[in-house]
């Protein structure tokens, strides 16, 4: 007999506690795949668009909680493009509406000659992309939710209708479920004539970009320059959205930690008398406490199996349910499960482990 | 003559602060491949002095040297238990969940023996006590006196030089009891291991070579 096959035999004296423990450390498990996915994706997504816009910095409206409430007037573009350090600036709108059963439809804006910046050089999947004042590129997803083909007409308010001139796919969530139009457009929509939510700075090679920052905050106070680098820290929704993740992550730890423990607590006080005659056999106490890690270890081993299904089902069908995350899963998120597993049964342990290294084996032997 | 394998000095324990006084002032001197008997009420003391021998307890006072150890001293106390004495408890204390073999290998933990030799020797045992067409069978599969035959058998399991039995006919029937103490009596003989046995009932005590009467803590007449 191994000792292995002793731990798994220990296990499955009570075989439905054992099961409940480790879907209890599954769910655990399952909740931290979920909420940290979510957290990356939408990190990740938010990254993949300051990248695409290839700026080193950008300019917002100072005190705003995220991109899409910012708004600052379009002629600061001029303005900046005065400094020396200043390759190239431009503006953009990025706007969040509301479309009947839709809450929340993304549009960006920009000048048609900066489409680029969104969609890279290639082409759209599907059509042409946007040259006028009353076109809209649409993402996959978009056209998908709202049934629109290259075309179709598309209604974004009141008298408010464009031309479907393309469908897009660029991996990125945020833009595939969105749509682009002209930086006129963007700005009737969203009721910010002459204005802009961000300008991006990109500036000259050996440029003093903090200089420059400083500068423009200077001269112009309400304005904020970000690194682009920078940007997703600043981003208050983002950030409270990954505290979330997080708050929620370590309530399923400590939850998954008491389930262990409670477990491993209750099977050793009911082998108290087990111990004692282990004792008395010879076993030392290290053999002993081995073999309690080792059923702890073998329990959450079973948790992070059963969390990782129930993650990737609960990630999927959340998914499925909303416009803006992408399903996409990460190793580093799945190794943060793994070892969120390996603590929870190394903590989940620790108690039941000191109380068996107190047992008296004379008294032990004798424990009803 | 044999060479002494248990030697007590002046043993003193006491239980609750002091207010019970368990062992009180004992002196025992036990030879190799002796087979005693210590034979006293219920809490006389005896059953702590068995655990004194085997290293489960500590005491307050006194010395204990088994099988050239002092036990006061002696680090390893886990090694001494598992190479140097086996019990046999009233209540067998076998692990249900595993079968006669698992529970004879369970002391074999530790050993140098491989797992192939741990049940060659697991096996050798079983059949010694009678017990090898009940190899597969789980605890509670076996009766009350076949469980004490294989608790017999799991004390053997690191071949010490003491086995130590607190009441193992307690809970028998007289015949399956009387099976037991010749079991015991002939490992005594065979296998030359030294044995103290810890009971309540003459008869049973009678099987042993040397009688040690208890009472209150202290050693009353020696037979």
């Amino acid at each position: 007999m191994s000792f292995l096959s002793l731990i798994i035999k220990n296990l499955l004296r009570n075989k439905i506690r054992s099961i409940l423990t480790s879907v209890g450390i599954g769910i655990g498990i399952a909740v931290v795949i979920t909420f940290l996915t979510f957290a990356t994706n939408l990190n990740q997504s938010y990254m993949d668009i300051i990248n695409r816009c290839k700026g080193d910095l950008i300019v917002c409206q100072k005190a705003v909680q995220d991109i899409t409430s910012s708004s600052i007037d379009q002629d600061y573009i001029h303005e900046i493009k005065r400094y020396k350090e200043v390759e190239k600036a431009y503006g953009q709108i990025i706007t969040n509406i509301s479309l009947r059963d839709i809450p929340s439809f993304l549009i960006f804006g920009i000048d048609p000659e900066d489409i680029d910046i969104y969609l890279g050089s290639e082409k759209p999947t599907l059509g042409k992309k946007i040259r006028h004042k009353g076109e809209i590129m649409i993402g996959k997803i978009a056209s998908y939710t709202f049934r629109k083909k290259v075309e179709d007409l598309m209604e974004l308010g009141p008298n408010k209708r464009f031309k479907v001139t393309g469908i897009y796919e660029t991996g990125n969530a945020f833009l595939d479920s969105g749509g682009i139009v002209t930086l006129r457009d963007a700005q009737e929509i969203a009721n910010l004539k002459g204005r802009v939510s961000a300008i991006v700075i990109d500036s000259k090679m050996d440029a003093d970009t903090r200089r420059l920052s400083s500068m423009i905050e200077v001269t112009f106070p309400d304005l904020l320059v970000i690194r682009s680098s920078d940007f997703i820290n600043t981003q208050k929704e983002v950030k409270s959205i990954n505290r979330f993740a997080w708050i929620f992550s370590l309530l399923a730890i400590v939850i998954g930690g008491i389930v262990v423990m409670n477990t491993l607590i209750m099977s050793v006080f009911e082998r108290t008398r087990e111990v004692g005659i282990l004792i008395a056999v010879g076993w030392r106490r290290g053999r002993i406490l081995k073999m309690i890690w080792g059923e702890s270890l073998i329990l959450g081993a079973i948790g992070f199996v059963i969390g990782v299904i129930l993650g990737i089902v609960g990630v999927l069908i959340i998914a499925s349910t909303s416009t803006h995350i992408n399903a996409s899963f990460h190793l580093g998120t799945f190794l943060i499960a793994l070892s969120v597993s390996l603590v929870l049964s190394i903590v989940g342990a620790l108690y039941p482990a000191y109380r068996t290294s107190k047992i008296l084996p004379a008294i032990a032997i004798r424990y009803e | 003559m044999n060479d002494i394998i248990i030697k007590i000095k002046n043993l003193t324990k006491t239980f609750d602060g002091g207010i019970i006084k368990a062992l009180n002032g004992i002196n025992l001197e036990v030879q190799e491949r002796e087979f005693v008997a210590i034979i006293g009420p219920s809490g006389c003391g005896k059953s702590t002095l068995l655990n004194m021998i085997g290293g489960l307890d500590m005491p307050d006072s006194g010395e204990v040297f088994v099988a050239g150890k002092d036990l006061l001293k002696e680090r390893d106390l886990a090694r001494f238990r598992s190479q140097r004495v086996g019990f046999i408890f009233q209540l067998h204390n076998l692990i249900p969940t595993l079968s006669a073999l698992e529970n004879v290998q369970i002391p074999m933990f530790g050993s140098r023996l491989t797992k192939s030799e741990a049940k060659r020797k697991a096996y050798r045992l079983l059949e010694m006590v009678g017990l090898e067409e009940r190899m597969e069978s789980l605890v509670p599969q076996l009766s009350s006196g076949e469980r004490q035959r294989l608790a017999i058998a799991r004390a053997l399991a690191n071949s010490p030089q003491i086995i130590l039995a607190d009441e193992p006919t307690g809970n028998l029937d007289v015949q399956s009891g009387d099976r037991i103490l010749r079991l015991l009596q002939l490992i005594n003989k065979q296998e030359e291991v030294t044995l103290v046995l810890v009971t309540h009932s003459e008869s049973v005590a009678k099987a042993a070579n040397r009688i040690i009467y208890m009472l209150d803590g202290k050693i009353w007449e020696e037979l």
